[in-house]
């Protein structure tokens, strides 16, 4: 009987021990303080970079995020908002077609993804692995780029930034990821992941702001 | 809560044994029969989902499931991913199981087998014979299969448009909501008994038939 192997398997999985799903969350933290560092006045240097993201204290952004696969007959597209402060806290919140809300504070990490009984809180993002992440995202703060332990980081064309896995396992889960700058200076305005050629995630930028007032519960409270 | 305590009831039935089904009369057979047949996709769609899956203990995970399926062929078609997007599990199934991208403890055959048979069991029609189709000892009206592996399915339709599927043996129900326009129904909820048990709530974010 196949259902309750399925189950156990389930069940027995402690999905925040896998590097995969570390990094499945871990990447919006990624993007947005790579973001951060675009928006400070791309150079074409990191030393530029690590110049420039020192003045970043806040990001705040709207996104569209298209998700591609062979499989589908069009993208799947998900709407959004993001915040960031320094030096931890990051709320990534999906407004549609789903509600789900995704707050990073200190350290620690909560989901939240609403239902018929309303925002119910996913037992899933216990991250502890965002202990780890949270020095990853300060070094990235500081643009230090080259230090990242998971993805070589190179720069073409002072365009675009593009992230290419040091280790073969992190490379079945994330071919590259590419990020694009916008014709305005210091704001990004796409972020492409591929997981293969014709499977990625686009999630393309707009509204953003850089160091605007945060209210301190928008990274502590759902509503 | 109203879910919940069908659930329960739902659960406990099951495990009295089969819910007696009186046949209907003859007139009324192909009709139910039809309505019967109606909750079951035709043709080629794509479906899109999100999952809160309950785990035994208490613990709970949210994906997004995308499935392509074709009952003509039948074959199915069916990707895992995070609520950001991220690809944990990807299977096919046209009469034989591949796995093409798995991560973690997805990356497992039985898991795959597991995924498929709940999918076929939600959206496509028992195999086999409808054994009887008639009415329940609840007044609902229905229909019994027996499928080719001697499985008893029961496709159930409430009087305000709902239905349900129940297996006995393993034990698995479905609950679902009234149809939209589409005939494909917003909100379903697996309900799997034994010793592992698991509730899967499946939120309809799109569905569109495939030429």
């Amino acid at each position: 009987m196949r259902q309750p192997i399925f189950i156990n398997r389930f069940y027995a999985y402690n999905p925040y021990s896998s590097r995969v799903r570390r990094f499945a969350r871990r990447l919006p933290c990624c993007v947005l303080l790579i973001a951060a560092c675009l928006c400070l006045g791309w150079a074409d240097t990191w030393d530029g970079i690590r110049s420039a993201a020192a003045d970043v204290d806040a990001i705040s952004a709207d996104f569209v995020q298209e998700k591609h696969l062979p499989i589908l007959a069009g993208p799947l597209v998900s709407r959004g908002r993001l915040y960031y402060r320094r030096p931890d806290a990051l709320r990534w919140e999906y407004t549609s077609p789903v509600q789900s809300v995704l707050l990073m504070r200190d350290g620690d990490a909560r989901r939240f993804v609403r239902f018929d009984r309303g925002l119910v809180e996913d037992d899933g993002v216990r991250l502890q692995a965002m202990q780890l992440v949270m020095p990853e995202i300060s070094g990235w703060l500081a643009g230090r780029f080259q230090d990242n332990p998971l993805f070589e980081a190179g720069l073409q064309g002072g365009k675009k930034i593009v992230l290419v896995p040091k280790d073969a396992g992190m490379g079945r889960f994330v071919q590259r990821i590419e990020l694009w700058m916008s014709q305005q200076p210091g704001v990004l305005e796409a972020v492409l992941i591929f997981e293969s050629e014709d499977a990625f995630t686009r999630v393309v930028f707009s509204n953003t702001m850089v160091n605007p007032a945060l209210d301190d519960r928008i990274f502590r409270e759902v509503q | 809560m109203t879910r919940i305590l069908l659930v329960c009831a739902l659960l406990l039935s099951a495990c009295a044994g089969l819910s007696p089904i009186q046949p209907a009369d003859e007139n009324r057979q192909s009709l139910i029969d039809m309505s019967c047949r109606s909750h079951f996709l035709k043709g080629r769609w794509q479906l899109v989902h999100t999952i809160n899956a309950r785990l035994y203990g208490g613990r709970q995970a949210t994906f997004t499931g995308v499935i392509v399926l074709s009952s003509a062929v039948p074959s199915i078609h069916c990707v895992l991913m995070t609520l950001e997007g991220f690809v944990l599990f990807e299977a096919v199934d046209n009469g034989e199981v591949v796995v093409k991208r798995a991560f973690g403890p997805f990356e497992n055959l039985d898991f795959a087998n597991g995924v498929m048979e709940d999918i076929r069991f939600i959206f496509i029609a028992p195999e086999g014979k409808v054994q009887t189709v008639g009415i329940f000892k609840d007044g609902d009206e229905g229909c019994r299969y027996c499928t080719d592996d001697n499985r008893v399915v029961d496709v159930v339709e409430a009087a305000d448009g709902s239905w349900r599927i129940r297996q006995h043996d393993p034990l698995k129900t479905l609950i679902a909501d009234a149809v939209d326009r589409q005939g494909v129904s917003p909100k379903l909820t697996l309900v799997a008994g034994g010793r592992h048990a698991y509730q899967l709530s499946m939120t309809l974010v799109e569905a569109f038939p495939i030429d």
